[in-house]
């Protein structure tokens, strides 16, 4: 039931990996955490809400709302965010917000917010994910919260996590936290078997066959078919542009030379049994990162807690390099992250959207999202908070976090998300899986995916144009 | 095959020993062992390997921490953590699984009450009184039988959410109150087990037809009734489909539902792997306890119906 | 439904009118309010979602351009029930259930048929520990079997491959490609076979010794005992547990689901049913998901009753 963990079923790029304190647990958790912290908590939060530009940096306009109590329904499902929503409703006492605790996005809740938009009952605000945002807003599903102020905060935030939530002068969503990519590799392994960490995909490649050779039961890495978040990221870092509009069409470009070039290098590695077909996330993978059969993995920021939930007696034994590149320009993708959206049939849009800038910007909140629900913020100041930028135990002492804010600052700009990303992710992962199954390439999938998506667009309305 | 022929050949007294009484019902000849006889007996022991080894791992599993589960043998006992294990498995996220396990015995309990008493009633109407338009009705009912209910899952989503029962006790309870088959089983029973002449008696005593029913007709239905009620209870305590359409809050869910979802989230809290594995093993406690315990009742309700279809 | 209801009255008999005429207006209304309540729950939650469903799958949402305005609702005829034949996964799923099908439903009710029969049979021993033994794993929810095989077939874990691996028969892959189907096979039989074996048991149960023991004392053998006398007359049960059976295998859904988790070759699409489940809610078509669900719906109906017809001709013509 929930695509936090990964066995979602549409594969999609993932929020986070974090532990996921359950549902019900949640509120009872925050209680108690509000409750020790007592009268200090009470001052601390209300100081945060009279002076938002000291902690966020230029946020919103700071006009307190006065007018007769306003209700606000969200729809989330990050774990213990419920803290963050008790110290909003706490500090303003005028706009309240009830929290829905519903289950993760693919697992079902998108398609019940596309339900409720549709029957006229959509709650106020609600959690989507970067790559579910243009199939939200092509479906005339959110409120344009420019006119709100919602521009004001731009410069908070990673500047590529701007270009996702904005069409044109439009501001479609807040965002929230993010997913930019690097390599966790086996440091001792590395040593042990006399390999380089590999800056390029080559080096990368090579490493893979020198220790297929020392060792044919340890793998550089695995491919997950059916993660195409992953595979999307990489292709992102390599350049690839999936979707673009012009004034009133779209033009889909699955099939671009950059995407082409990172399948034909990954089935390249999986045809020679370099690396091990897997699905990740499951219990043989957890099992191949603890026992030093996989030494790699290129995931986003919130793998890191994946691996010491998951690979505990590993401690010590894993570092963080930038993801390898391609020749010699750097670049990163982005796997995972989300926003906040104000849904169209929000009565208060003001109010929304100032919740959805303070959840986003008011560092207490921040400080709440990154320890209870193990997010990276997309917030700028966020990314300096000591719990995600200083060294890790784990990780040897290093300071992990450094290589992923810079790796943050390289994720190109001008990547899209479809309206149909859905569709087009699960045809991905479907086409990948029978690939590795034996029937056809990564890269004839690829192909494949390029035409299912343009023919179900065409389908639905949608003027298409594919690039040529 | 020949292994029977053979059991005959060896068992069948051919002349002097006295024939055995009649064997009624379950109880059987012992007979002394012989070869067939030692010979079946292997084949449904090793038979039986097969159904309680799986059942045998999730014991042994149950009582392995998330670490040991990995790195021990799969089929032995390792690190004994069974109290931390069921200590775990209830306290876990506010207690959740005894909610999990409190709502499936409602939506299973309630459930198969309301639909062996709603089958029963109809089953009788449809057994015992000659109306209009009967047969027609009993066909159509009887076609529900060979729908099935996944089929009906997503368009009742698709209904409900309309109406927004949707994520509620009674989008999962309501449904699951209709049982074809039950009232399939409840008119074949009827029409043998009720006589006529018993009805009629009654309404010349002056009882009311429902008084009679209650009274009278359901105590004779008692074996299909009980039949039934398991039948749906095990339906609706397997059910997965539906409440996974149905509902999005946590809080209503039931055991198999939870535990599907631990079963993906242990890559956040290892600690799940073993709540999963005694979870299942918890929640397969209640079925077999059923089930052992009325299994006099419903074999006999069974016969009847199977033998009829 | 005439062959179903034929079958039915003819083997229950004629149902037997209640006698002549004393407060005939009473008693005519008894049978109404009888029926009622199962009636109206039924119109509920059987007839009217299918007939909901058939409607909504005569529509189709549309956006135009770039498609920045709420979609419309479109009157679509047949063309998603065309998208549902067209789409080339679809149709593979179907066939993959029913090669499933052809496969798993007779090989498990042999398997049940020839265990009932063992039990039943005169040589049989500790009989209660055995039907208890075959019958456990019913007790456990197909979720919750799934999950506890996902744990027996994955490679690092799997005690069933270090046992084969042990014995030097190398190693198995449960989840590849061409075997996981087989291996969600197992998982049904495993769970099914004892329910069914009780069923048929419960069959031969119902059949009076005498005639057996005639048949023994003029010399028949067990086996033959078993096939000229016991088979035919357990075939009601064998019906029943077939029809349960194919509608049982159009509708896999949990065990594909949960092993999806583990296996790289369990595709969205893999059963007609995981394909409406994420048609519904990953693709967020209900339209289609309508049309592919009256279809599953639609089509199990009409195996099931022409398997029943074709049963019901033979036990006539018998």
């Amino acid at each position: 039931m929930n695509s936090i963990v990964g066995k979602d079923h549409v594969r999609a790029p993932r929020p986070r990996k974090r532990k996921k304190i359950a549902v019900g647990g949640v509120a009872a958790a925050s209680l108690i955490m509000l409750a020790s912290c007592g009268s200090s908590s009470k001052s601390a939060s209300s100081s945060a809400t009279t002076a938002p530009a000291a902690s966020g940096g230029t946020a919103a306009p700071t006009t307190a709302y006065s007018g007769p109590t306003v209700n606000l329904t969200f729809w989330s499902w990050v774990p213990g965010i419920a803290a963050s929503v008790n110290l909003w409703n706490q500090t303003h006492p005028n706009i309240h917000v009830t929290l829905d605790e519903v289950t993760s996005g693919a697992a079902g809740t998108y398609a019940k917010m596309f339900s409720s938009l549709q029957a006229g009952n959509a709650p106020d605000l609600g959690q989507v994910e970067y790559y579910a945002l243009p199939q939200f807003e092509h479906t005339g599903g959110l409120m344009n919260i420019a006119p709100y102020g919602a521009a004001s905060v731009q410069s908070d935030f990673v500047p590529w996590t701007w270009s996702q939530v904005t069409l044109g002068s439009a501001v479609y969503a807040i965002p929230q936290d993010t997913g930019p990519m690097a390599l966790f590799y086996r440091a001792d392994l590395f040593k042990k078997y006399g390999l380089t960490v590999p800056t390029t995909w080559a080096q990368y490649q090579a490493d893979a066959q020198k220790l297929h050779a020392a060792n044919p039961n340890a793998y550089i890495g695995a491919f997950s078919p059916a993660d195409t978040g992953q595979f999307a990221g990489l292709a992102w870092q390599a350049g690839a542009n999936w979707f673009n509009t012009t004034s009133n069409s779209w033009v889909v470009n699955i099939n671009d030379a950059a995407t082409q070039k990172v399948a034909n290098y990954w089935q390249n590695l999986v045809s020679n049994h370099l690396v091990k077909v897997e699905a990740d996330f499951a219990n043989g993978w957890y099992k191949d990162l603890s026992d030093g059969t996989l030494l790699t993995w290129p995931s986003a920021v919130w793998g890191e807690n994946t691996i010491v939930t998951n690979a505990a007696s590993t401690s010590g034994d894993w570092s963080v390099a930038p993801l390898p590149n391609w020749g010699s320009t750097s670049a990163d993708g982005n796997w995972g992250g989300s926003t906040t959206v104000v849904f169209k049939d929000s009565k208060h849009p003001a109010q929304a959207t100032q919740f959805a800038e303070w959840l986003n910007t008011n560092q207490q909140s921040i400080t709440s999202l990154i320890t209870k629900g193990g997010l990276y913020p997309a917030d700028l100041t966020g990314e300096q908070q000591s719990a995600v930028n200083s060294p890790v135990a784990f990780y040897g002492n290093q300071n992990i976090w450094s290589v992923f804010e810079s790796g943050g600052k390289l994720v190109n700009t001008s990547f899209k998300w479809g309206p149909i990303m859905f569709t087009t992710l699960t045809d991905m992962g479907n086409a990948f899986s029978k690939a590795t199954g034996g029937s056809g390439t990564l890269a004839s999938s690829i192909a494949t995916t390029q035409s299912q998506t343009v023919s179900a667009m065409k389908s639905q309305g949608f003027s298409v144009q594919t690039a040529g | 095959m020949t292994l029977v022929s053979d059991a005959n050949l060896d068992t069948s007294p051919p002349s002097g020993s006295p024939p055995d009484p009649p064997p009624g019902g379950l109880s059987r000849r012992r007979k002394p062992p012989n070869r067939s006889a030692i010979l079946v007996t292997a084949i449904m022991f090793v038979v039986s390997i097969y159904f309680l080894l799986p059942a045998y791992w999730l014991v042994v599993s149950s009582t392995k921490g998330p670490t040991s589960l990995y790195s021990s043998e799969g089929l032995w006992f390792s690190h004994f953590d069974l109290w931390k294990n069921l200590r775990g498995v209830f306290s876990y996220n506010g207690g959740i699984f005894v909610r999990w396990i409190l709502n499936t015995v409602i939506y299973a309990g309630v459930g198969s009450f309301f639909a062996t008493l709603l089958s029963a009633l109809a089953g009788y109407a449809l057994a015992k009184y000659r109306f209009k338009g009967r047969e027609l009705v009993f066909g159509i009912i009887l076609g529900g039988v060979l729908v099935p209910g996944t089929a009906l899952a997503l368009p009742l989503y698709l209904m409900m959410s309309k109406v927004h029962l949707t994520n509620s006790y009674w989008s999962v309870l309501l449904p699951s109150i209709v049982s074809p088959f039950g009232v399939y089983l409840a008119r074949v029973y009827a029409t043998s087990a009720v006589p006529d002449e018993l009805l009629e008696a009654a309404r010349v005593d002056g009882s009311g037809e429902g008084r009679t029913f209650f009274k009278i007709s359901m105590r004779l239905m008692s074996p299909a009734l009980v039949t039934i009620f398991l039948f749906q209870f095990v339906a609706i305590w397997n059910n997965f489909f539906l409440p996974l359409v149905m509902l999005s809050n946590e809080k209503l869910y039931p055991v198999t539902l939870g535990l599907y979802t631990w079963n993906n989230e242990y890559g956040q809290a290892p600690q799940l792997v073993s709540y999963v594995i005694i979870g299942a093993a918890i929640s397969v406690i209640p079925l077999i306890i059923a089930f052992l315990s009325l299994q006099r009742f419903w074999r006999s309700g069974l016969a009847a119906g199977s033998l009829t279809f | 439904m005439t062959v179903t209801t034929e079958v039915s009255s003819a083997t229950a008999g004629g149902v037997s009118d209640v006698a002549p005429r004393p407060r005939r207006s009473r008693r005519s209304s008894a049978h109404i309010a009888f029926l009622a309540p199962f009636l109206v729950l039924f119109l509920l939650f059987f007839l009217i979602p299918i007939g909901y469903a058939v409607y909504e799958s005569l529509f189709k949402k549309q956006v135009s351009g770039l498609g920045l305005a709420p979609p419309t609702t479109k009157f679509a005829g047949l063309s998603n029930y065309s998208a549902v034949f067209g789409t080339a996964s679809f149709i593979h799923g179907i066939e993959r259930v029913l090669l499933f099908g052809i496969v798993q439903v007779p090989v498990m009710l042999v398997f049940a048929t020839v265990l009932a029969l063992l039990i039943d049979s005169v040589a049989a021993r500790f009989t209660r520990f055995f039907r208890l033994a075959f019958f456990l794993p019913y007790g456990i929810p197909g979720v919750i079997a799934a999950i506890l095989w996902s744990f027996l077939y994955l490679p690092s874990l799997s005690p069933i491959d270090s046992v084969l691996k042990s014995l030097h028969f190398g190693s198995i892959s449960f989840l590849g490609a061409h075997t996981v189907l087989w291996s969600i096979a197992n998982i049904v039989t495993w769970e099914y076979t004892g329910y069914n074996m009780l069923i048929i048991f419960a069959g031969l149960q119902a059949i009076p010794r005498e005639l057996f023991e005639s048949a023994r004392v003029d010399g028949a053998s067990e086996l033959k005992i078993a096939m000229r006398i016991k088979l035919p007359l357990v075939v009601p049960s064998l019906v029943l547990t077939s029809v349960f059976s194919i509608i049982g295998t159009l509708q896999l859904f949990s065990e594909p689901q949960v092993l999806r988790a583990i296996s790289t070759n369990i595709v969205s699409t893999y059963t007609p049913n995981l394909s409406a489940y994420n048609q519904a809610f990953t693709l967020n078509d209900p339209n289609l998901a309508a049309a592919m669900a009256v279809v599953l719906a639609v089509g199990t109906f009409i195996l099931s009753f022409a398997f029943l017809r074709l049963t019901s001709r033979r036990s006539i013509a018998r």
